[in-house]
């Protein structure tokens, strides 16, 4: 009897059917495969190690495999070396502070560079990025795993996921020309009310190309890997937990947040976390957004201009003729790289430690 | 039997049965549930928003130019007086002199040429252009925007020598750059990301050295394509004294596409059940034979569809395009020297353009090029994986 499908367990399996975990899906999990596994992490049965392993082709493709990851690991590794020695001559020509001041004269004579403005204008686009999109990607990913079926979750995830498709330098050319005027209201909104806050402060007449502009930018391009890694954390909350709320006769939203969100609070800081990785190394975007060139003081309103690590590189590409030149650029490339490699390496420590207390 | 049906079709049934037993939670609670339903499909809102904004500005502005070409020159009647257009009929004939307080004017063709008493001052000139050169005449003052002729000049034509106020010109060198470009970066990044994907699973699975690999692919997905555009620079111009060309553009965009590669191929590989695997060694087929001959070829279509994510990624990277590469108006062939043109740059070189001239819309066009080639590349990934032979449970 076909009665045996829509039997009340199998029904419930139905429901609880991950919308995400889908073949769909599983191609383009840039990131969040390393964070949410969906298969079982230990290791296959011992039977199967050395079996069939033989001597000829079998060494040759063994060693070709090694190779290729050997090569991958030497990269990563070549990344950090590489920047380093072509960054110290510029760093030891330097005659202002690296890390403390703001000039940027590229004059191969009297180099004097500092990153302070760079950083400040790379933080605050991303800070400002991260407060929109985490809410927004965290809402969506509740959506798609809580609120609607399987199917329309897959749709909304897919309409996600095409966001993430937009090269990043149409999303620069759109945000500059057709976003930015279109955000002026805003931004004069908040400079007249919040501007007596520093950090507000009005920059008149306020530029299209500002901070402003571009963390908007920024946080929809960092929402679909937001959304993806949160709703994947989620989609695995144990269905008894939520059970349980609901048998207590919770509502939706409280089964949520006594079930859902303890449960992925971890995956979600993760998440927030690479998503935090790509605002601060986005590059095209920022800098066809960004107006003000590096160097002079330090505004800190959201609503001046500046450069960030990434866009300042790109920027002055056409400028990398002299050796002292190009190192004061790899050097801010330099920290860029070690900023972004700790940011990422604590995402994966927080979804570890997460998945182990789970 | 009937129960049954109809419990199927409403798969939820259990949590309204438990709404209406236990009566609607009311008040406060109620108020914030439905709040916070309302929050999140605003969510959701806020997501498509931007998305359809960028994808309907992007085909308005770009889309008319790839299908078809401006006049190279548009014959309208000016008011020399007010400087402004006036009704072709005010002119005269077509060959005639005008009278007095009116001339004509022959301005370039584009979005710009003539619209409502407006005509672009940029380029425009009261001799009559000589040569092969299209004029159309504007016959009416309220013509609309777009004057255009149907014509596929932006699939089959570099953009040469055209100038900024000039609507001359398609972006075949820049289609050629990018088609290039990609593919030297995919023959590179997906045998390599292949082998190690085999090695993390059928080699290393759960050892010290395959977390080690692993953690290298994790860190080398978050290299933010600025410093991998900078790393090849200082590796393969400065260390290794090559030249700026396509080649090195090729190398950094393969180091961003060989983790998103290697990552799906990797999760492809672990959904391989092991019991092919054993009917395989059982036969005695040799461990690179059951690899090659049963295992990749199991999951062939999810490897397929990384390889295709992976490449619509690299399509819209810019940054290694900035730094290892020059923009070229002229379709170049020689990856190793030189430069060559490629969408995202063309994107860059011709954003600074004033809006007003007739050049300023092969930026757009540009743009909706690359985005519906990205768009249908991601769509063809759907369709593969959707026919894929392997379920993920």
């Amino acid at each position: 009897m076909s009665d045996t499908d829509t039997s009340p367990s199998s029904r419930g399996t139905t429901v609880t059917e991950d919308p995400t975990s889908t073949p769909t899906e599983a191609g383009e999990g840039n990131d969040r495969v390393g964070l949410v596994r969906t298969t079982d992490p230990t290791p296959r049965p011992s039977v199967l190690a050395g079996a069939g392993l033989g001597r000829g082709p079998d060494l040759g493709f063994l060693a070709s495999s090694v190779a290729s990851s050997a090569l991958i690991v030497l990269v990563v590794v070549f990344v950090g070396v590489f920047l380093l020695w072509l960054a110290v001559p510029a760093l030891a020509a330097n005659h202002a502070n690296f890390l403390l001041s703001n000039d940027w004269n590229m004059d191969p004579a009297q180099l004097s560079f500092g990153i302070l403005g760079l950083l400040w204008t790379t933080v605050i686009t991303s800070v400002i990025a991260m407060v929109i999109a985490v809410p927004i990607a965290i809402g969506i990913a509740l959506l798609i795993s809580q609120y609607v079926r399987p199917r329309v979750g897959r749709a909304i995830g897919f309409v996600v996921d095409l966001l993430a498709a937009v090269p990043s330098v149409i999303f620069g050319l759109w945000g500059i020309t057709t976003f930015a005027p279109a955000l002026r209201p805003v931004s004069a909104f908040l400079s007249t009310y919040l501007g007596w806050i520093p950090l507000f402060s009005p920059a008149l007449p306020v530029p299209d190309g500002s901070a402003f502009t571009a963390g908007i930018v920024l946080a929809m391009m960092i929402l679909p890997i937001v959304t993806a890694i949160s709703r994947d954390v989620f989609a695995q909350t144990p269905r008894e937990e939520v059970e349980a709320a609901l048998a207590l006769g919770a509502t939706k939203w409280e089964t949520i947040r006594l079930a859902v969100l303890p449960y992925g609070r971890s995956g979600v800081i993760a998440a927030a976390m690479l998503g935090l990785g790509r605002a601060l190394g986005e590059t095209i975007a920022v800098m066809i957004i960004l107006s003000k060139p590096a160097g002079g003081p330090i505004d800190v309103s959201v609503f001046a201009g500046g450069e960030t690590f990434a866009s300042t590189i790109a920027a002055n590409s056409g400028e990398f003729d002299h050796p002292l030149k190009t190192g004061a650029f790899i050097a801010a490339g330099l920290v860029l790289f070690i900023v972004t490699f700790v940011v990422n390496a604590a995402a994966r420590v927080i979804a570890e430690r997460g998945k182990a207390k789970a | 039997m009937s129960a049954a049906t109809t419990t199927k079709a409403k798969p939820r049934r259990s949590e309204l049965a438990d709404e209406l037993l236990l009566g609607r939670p009311t008040g406060r609670r109620a108020a914030v549930d439905t709040l916070m339903r309302i929050l999140v499909w605003l969510a959701a809102g806020l997501a498509l928003a931007p998305l359809l904004w960028i994808l309907v500005t992007v085909a308005v502005k770009g889309a008319p130019l790839t299908v078809a070409s401006p006049p190279d020159w548009t014959q309208i009647c000016v008011d020399t007086t007010s400087q402004t257009r006036a009704t072709t009929s005010a002119c005269g004939d077509f060959g005639g002199e005008p009278p007095q307080g009116y001339q004509w004017y022959w301005t370039p063709g584009g979005r710009y040429a003539a619209v409502g008493t407006e005509f672009n001052p940029y380029g425009s000139r009261t001799t009559m252009p000589t040569g092969d050169d299209i004029v159309i005449m504007a016959a009416e003052k309220d013509s609309g925007g777009w004057i255009l002729l149907p014509s596929l000049q932006w699939w089959t034509e570099p953009l040469g020598s055209s100038v900024d106020f000039s609507p001359r010109g398609g972006a075949l060198q820049a289609i050629y750059g990018s088609v290039v470009i990609t593919l030297m970066c995919t023959v590179i990044a997906v045998p390599l990301a292949m082998l190690a994907a085999v090695f993390l699973v059928e080699y290393a699975r759960g050892s010290r050295i395959g977390r080690a690999v692993s953690f290298c692919v994790d860190i080398l997905t978050g290299i933010p394509s600025i410093v991998a555009a900078l790393f090849i620079y200082a590796l393969f111009v400065t260390i290794l004294g090559g030249q700026r060309s396509a080649f090195a553009t090729a190398l950094a965009l393969a180091m961003l596409m060989l983790p998103t590669v290697l990552r799906s191929t990797e999760e492809m590989l672990k959904l391989v059940p092991d019991s092919l695997r054993e009917a395989s060694y059982a036969l005695g087929v040799p461990r690179w034979k059951t690899i090659l001959s049963v295992v990749l070829p199991t999951a062939r279509t999810g490897i397929i569809t990384g390889i295709i994510l992976g490449i619509a990624r690299v399509m819209g990277e810019t940054a290694p395009l900035l730094i290892l590469v020059g923009y070229a108006t002229n379709l170049y062939f020689d990856p190793l020297n030189g430069s060559m043109g490629s969408l995202p740059t063309m994107i860059n070189a011709h954003r600074t353009t004033a809006p007003q001239f007739a050049g300023y819309d092969r930026v757009w066009g540009a743009a909706f090029t690359l985005i519906l080639i990205v768009m249908l590349l991601n769509l063809l990934a759907r369709g593969i994986a959707r026919v894929s032979t392997l379920k993920e449970k």
